[in-house]
């Protein structure tokens, strides 16, 4: 038997793809970049070399390259520095189109899949050679840092092919946990600093999982982590031996972290929590359907917001349940602590439909409406996941990067400026 | 925004408010999709006039081995994983579990067996929870074959053809109606819609006062009117060029003469021209049969005007013979773009006679290219244009190029342009993934209306 088959994608174990892992740490002090240097064309400078030089044998050659694709001008620069270098250590001599034996037109083109690199070969009144190399897109990872009196910082955490539901961070020692759809994953990171699997536990479930997926990832006391999913339970077990136990199950997901406890009953066939909450708040036990909530603490109190599954947002806060008068919020938002403003601020996303890029923004409440406090930070598509982490001054979110495909988690916080 | 601080933003945020907003997708509701042509019936193994078409909705009832995302790159299917044998003759499936027909049975290796065999002349043998593939030939492009709606696992009794898709089939009026039921227990998952109504054969015009009036969130629109209707303010969602528009010869060219004659006819049409009158700015003009953005090398195909080489060719010729050139009646656009090549040959010489039909010398045609795969593309458009196959000796993008290459040479078929293909979409419609290929995913859609939280 041959070695075609389908595997899922290992982050570590490609830098060079059109859909390119990128993996980085920055909380950890870690970023593996991806790094775009002459020596990533070097195979494909070859392998046209060798495929014009079969075609001209050595002697006197013109070359231009005309540049068709995605490619940026520094890149195309450094193409045709190398592969006239190539081209020289292959016995072609650099001269006038005018004195040469075989005229070359390079196209550096893309198709749908890959670069493709196009060698036009015209030698005396012959009909031209064409001669061809592929060679996979580089997706360059561009993150972007907004610094403003009061900005939402987006620190980057992970990339991967593979849906991403939520993740987990440990510090020491350095881990990090991937919840996908079929499976959470276990990163460990080296003395080198690369980051390598360390353990895989497929998620078993009984009913095929929702449309729109979700899932939340929480670091535990006694033992590693539990996962909830839509009717499923996930609990990583405590002692020497590490695994994961899945059940069926209806409990409800916690919200809110040590500081507000409140569990809300999440549908096991659908995006959202159904509403009901255990035990409630107050003497409310269920509010309408919601997709996610971001408490507020408030002295005494705790103000709760519930991005409700008919675009609303409910303020609830015990005794009353109103709608707040909000601008354009998306389904998702999350709370995190700050020593800036009023020392707890909210994080909303923005209202795209799915298929363009979302905004996440801060938000603070002095009163019944929120007041945005930050620029709208820019995510690379949409965010398909947003997570108050367990410390509550932080927020996983995790967006679909639309141009390269990838799932991005980063880790937002709120920088107070300067 | 920045140098304004962020009492700006805090103003600003509240002179917008009370807009709401939602991200994530909201189950329930009914996409109502108005389209021109239907298929000749429900079984993908059909042969269909319209195979693009009728591929969007097979993908709505059935489900496929292998899946072709967006950038072409096969992903698994109802197939978890698969592999080769040394010799490229034998393939290995291995099936994903707990999948049920619409009938409520199981997808096995047997079922999946006779689904292939029906559409294939494959040689396909269950296998415990696998089916093992046997070819005449080792093939590099049956991956790519079987993420084809027309390789879809079908179950086929009296009741009709059942599939595993996001939908299943409520109704269905041959050539008028299907109405499809959202597919609780899918294993992608259940689609956030509750259902689909599509009616066919409507015509272009029928569909855009249909969306404009609210009635339909999904139609077609026809490429030149893209621009208009955007102009307009309506929703439009166009996918890359992948509609080919060409000339094709009845047969080969058999002289020299005929050859230098067509060749003429090649240099003589002004695409430029009519593309930018006729067709409204849209598309491309087209020196191959796949476009660049699929092949990355069809601009190696000369599409320049050269009215004076093609005198010059004409004028080589001593006696040339009157083409009739047919056109599809029922689209008009198709008619004035052959009135167009009519008057660009006779500027050059060339004796063109038009003539609505399929009965004629060449004909002007369309084809949409049903796959990613260059290969595969190549393959299909070329058995469409009724041309015979290209030999292709392997799957690299040099192969295919000398594949196409050979096919051009051949002088039968003149490509002239690419098309999008063009959706317009009603306000309500939410997650409409602009795909590429052009490929429906209703799937992912939903309806930004009220909804019960309960559907």
């Amino acid at each position: 038997m041959r070695t075609r088959s389908y595997n899922a994608p290992k982050p570590q174990m490609s830098n060079r793809r059109c859909t390119r892992s990128v993996l980085s740490l920055l909380s950890l002090a870690l970023c593996i970049a991806p790094n775009v240097s002459a020596s990533n064309w070097a195979a494909a400078e070859r392998e046209l070399t060798n495929k014009i030089a079969a075609v001209t044998g050595p002697g006197a050659v013109s070359l231009s390259l005309e540049n068709r694709s995605s490619l940026a001008q520094s890149d195309v620069n450094v193409i045709t520095a190398e592969l006239r270098a190539q081209f020289e250590a292959a016995g072609m001599r650099m001269v006038a189109a005018d004195q040469a034996a075989a005229t070359i037109q390079v196209t550096l083109s893309e198709n749908v899949q890959a670069y493709l690199w196009v060698g036009r070969i015209q030698q005396a009144t012959n009909s031209p050679a064409i001669v061809m190399v592929s060679t996979p897109c580089a997706a360059p990872a561009a993150v972007s840092h907004e610094t403003n009196p009061l900005a939402v910082v987006k620190i980057p955490l992970w990339s991967q092919e593979n849906r991403i539901l939520d993740v987990g961070v440990i510090d020491s020692p350095a881990r990090v946990i991937i919840l996908e759809p079929e499976r959470i994953v276990l990163y460990s990171r080296m003395n080198s600093g690369q980051w390598q699997q360390d353990r895989e536990f497929p998620i078993s479930h009984v009913r095929p999982w929702p449309r729109d997926l979700r899932g939340h990832l929480l670091l535990r006391k006694d033992h590693l982590f539990d996962a909830y999913l839509p009717g499923v339970l996930c609990a990583a077990t405590s002692g020497a031996t590490l695994y994961l136990r899945c059940n069926q199950s209806d409990d409800p997901w916690p919200l809110g972290g040590d500081a507000s406890p409140l569990n809300a009953f999440f549908s096991p066939t659908r995006n959202f929590f159904t509403g009901v909450l255990s035990p409630g708040l107050g003497r409310q036990t269920a509010v309408p359907a919601f997709y996610s909530a971001a408490p507020i603490a408030r002295g005494k109190y705790v103000l709760w917001l519930f991005a409700a599954a008919d675009g609303k947002v409910h303020a609830v806060d015990g005794m009353t349940d109103l709608a707040v008068s909000e601008s354009g919020w998306g389904s998702d938002l999350a709370s995190v602590k700050s020593t800036c403003g009023l020392g707890g601020q909210v994080l909303a996303t923005g209202n795209s439909d799915g298929n363009r890029p979302d905004t996440i923004r801060a938000y603070q409440f002095p009163d019944r409406d929120p007041v945005a406090v930050s620029e709208a930070t820019a995510m690379n598509g949409p965010v398909v996941a947003l997570w108050t982490e367990q410390s509550g001054s932080t927020a996983i979110a995790v967006a679909r990067n639309l141009r390269t495909a990838q799932y991005e988690a980063f880790r937002l916080a709120i920088s107070c400026g300067q | 925004m920045k140098r304004f601080g962020w009492q700006l933003v805090a103003v600003s945020s509240l002179l917008v408010a009370l807009a709401h907003g939602a991200t994530r997708p909201q189950y329930g509701g009914t996409a109502h999709v108005w389209l021109r042509s239907a298929p000749n019936s429900l079984d993908p193994a059909s042969p269909q006039p319209d195979a693009f078409s009728a591929g969007n909705i097979f993908r709505l009832i059935y489900d496929t081995l292998v899946i072709a995302d967006d950038t072409g790159r096969l992903q698994p299917g109802l197939a978890i994983a698969w592999q080769a044998a040394y010799d490229r003759r034998h393939w290995y499936f291995q099936l994903r579990p707990g999948v049920k027909f619409g009938d409520g049975s199981p997808v096995t290796a047997d079922a999946v067996a006779a689904s292939l065999r029906q559409a294939n002349t494959w040689s396909v043998v269950p296998q415990g929870d696998s089916v093992a593939i046997g070819l005449e030939q080792p093939d590099d492009f049956l991956l790519a074959e079987l993420a084809l709606p027309r390789n879809a696992i079908v179950k086929r009794d009296a009741a009709g053809p059942r599939g595993t898709g996001p939908f299943r089939v409520a109704e269905w009026v041959a050539g008028k109606r299907l109405s499809l039921n959202a597919n609780e227990e899918y294993w992608g998952g259940r689609p956030f819609l509750n259902s689909v109504e599509i009616e066919f054969g409507k015509s272009y015009h029928d569909q855009e006062v249909a969306l404009e009036l609210g009635r339909v969130e999904v139609v077609e629109v026809a490429p030149e009117q893209a621009r208009r209707m955007e102009g307009a303010g309506r929703r439009v969602a166009e996918s890359q060029p992948l509609e080919l528009l060409a000339l094709v010869f009845a047969r080969d060219s058999k002289t020299a003469n005929e050859s230098t004659l067509r060749g003429a006819l090649q240099l003589c049409i002004d695409r430029e021209s009519i593309r930018n009158v006729l067709l409204g700015g849209e598309g491309e003009a087209a020196g191959g049969i796949l476009p660049n953005w699929i092949s990355g090398y069809e601009f190696l195909f000369p599409v320049e005007t050269n009215v004076t080489k093609a005198q010059e060719d004409r004028g080589g010729v001593n006696q040339a013979p009157v083409w009739t050139l047919g056109y599809n009646p029922a689209d008009p656009v198709g008619q004035v773009i052959a009135e167009r090549i009519a008057l660009n040959a006779r500027d050059v010489g060339l004796r063109v006679q038009l003539a609505a039909g399929t009965n004629a010398d060449v004909q002007l045609v369309r084809v949409r290219l049903e796959s990613l795969d260059a290969g595969i593309a190549l393959e299909t458009a070329v058995a469409r244009l009724g041309s015979p196959a290209p030999k292709l000796d392997g799957t690299s993008a040099q192969k295919v190029y000398e594949a196409e290459n050979s096919v051009l040479q051949g002088q039968r078929i003149i490509p002239l342009f690419h098309l999008p293909v063009v959706y317009g979409l009603g306000p309500a419609v939410k997650g409409w993934d602009v795909r590429r290929d052009g490929t429906w995913r209703l799937v992912d859609i939903w309806m930004n209306a009220p909804r019960n939280s309960s559907d």
